[in-house]
């Protein structure tokens, strides 16, 4: 519990919430991370956990890493932040900030996402995917991802000419 | 691996040589790890919800990537989406909606063959000015073409209303039944 690695500052949510109850989760490199209840709830996973009567032990998530909870984390604390203030651009601009990241730890952030059933962090990093996506073409978006074409080329022509008006 | 001991060093060859295969390989295995962005592990169900916020160019480009994308994309839940985002006013309930376009070929082809053609950007609807129905019938291409030609507005709309979705729905059920009418009479 002592090696809380996420030594992020909490800056307002600590007025609202500093009584309230906390829950330890921990990496799949074994670092705990001590977070505000409100914060970890964020996670649906999390919350049934909590529902279920797991909510006074470490809560254990076995495929996150340290550097990609702390992140995860930092988007819930900042959303919890949000839900109370509501400031819409605020949001929007952090958000953009926060997804600028490379295509690697994008896709951490999609499976941890999903695998802690979170739909804010889900929805952000999918929008992200899709905007990269957007205005591609299929070679392209292979090399991006590093996706290997298995089609054959006679197959790829049939596709692309069932979609030729997306190629006009 | 294993290679015959020629000199009497070969303890120390064999294993350096070892050592520098491991390491080769290591090496190759660290540049394939390097390369490999995750994003080929990605299930349908994720893929699928990536696929939910592109818009159609993209939903189509997509299905050409590699045959998963390509089994995702075509996937009719995502091109009902597409379809009905233009809508503002479907002028029915979405079950009724969704029971008659999939009989009549899908949201795919709807967006493809009526819906896309409308939306164009302006100048190539110069070109074209009524949707394509390619047919030798006589009687449809010119209903379409008269009802489509004054309706097409000057520029791309944002959200089409229940004259609009009546339309396109009406595009698709005359080239379902004009696909029928060929294929009987070539029997």
């Amino acid at each position: 519990m002592a090696s809380s690695s996420s030594s992020l500052p909490s800056p307002s949510s600590s007025s609202s919430s500093s009584s309230s109850k906390k829950l330890v989760l921990r990496s799949s490199d074994e670092k705990h991370f001590e977070v505000d209840e409100a914060v970890a709830l964020q996670s649906e996973m999390i919350k049934q956990m909590v529902e279920d009567g797991f909510g006074g032990d470490v809560i254990p998530l076995l495929n996150v890493s340290s550097n990609i909870l702390s992140k995860v984390i930092d988007y819930c604390k900042k959303h919890v932040d949000f839900d109370s203030k509501k400031k819409m651009d605020d949001r929007r601009r952090w958000d953009a900030e926060y997804i600028d990241v490379g295509v690697d730890e994008l896709y951490h952030l999609i499976m941890a996402a999903n695998y802690r059933n979170i739909k804010g962090l889900l929805d952000l990093t999918c929008q992200k995917v899709a905007d990269t996506i957007k205005g591609k073409k299929p070679k392209q978006i292979r090399i991006i991802f590093n996706i290997k074409n298995d089609v054959t080329p006679e197959g790829e022509q049939k596709i692309r000419k069932e979609h030729s008006w997306a190629f006009e | 691996m294993k290679r015959a001991p020629n000199t009497d060093e070969d303890p120390t060859i064999d294993g350096d040589k070892t050592k520098k295969q491991k390491r080769e390989e290591e090496e190759e295995v660290g540049e394939k790890v390097n390369q490999e962005t995750g994003f080929v592990h990605l299930d349908e169900d994720l893929l699928f919800e990536v696929l939910k916020h592109v818009d159609a160019r993209s939903l189509a480009i997509a299905s050409c990537v590699n045959k998963q994308w390509n089994k995702t994309a075509k996937d009719e839940r995502l091109w009902e989406m597409v379809c009905t985002r233009h809508w503002a006013n479907i002028g029915c309930g979405n079950q009724q909606l969704r029971s008659v376009v999939l009989a009549l070929g899908g949201f795919r082809r709807l967006h493809s063959h009526c819906l896309w053609p409308l939306l164009k950007p302006p100048p190539s609807l110069l070109h074209t000015p009524s949707p394509p129905v390619p047919s030798s019938s006589s009687s449809s291409p010119s209903l379409s073409s008269s009802f489509s030609a004054p309706i097409i507005p000057p520029k791309t709309p944002v959200h089409w209303g229940k004259d609009e979705v009546q339309l396109s729905l009406s595009l698709l059920s005359i080239r379902y039944f004009e696909k029928m009418n060929v294929n009987n009479r070539g029997r």
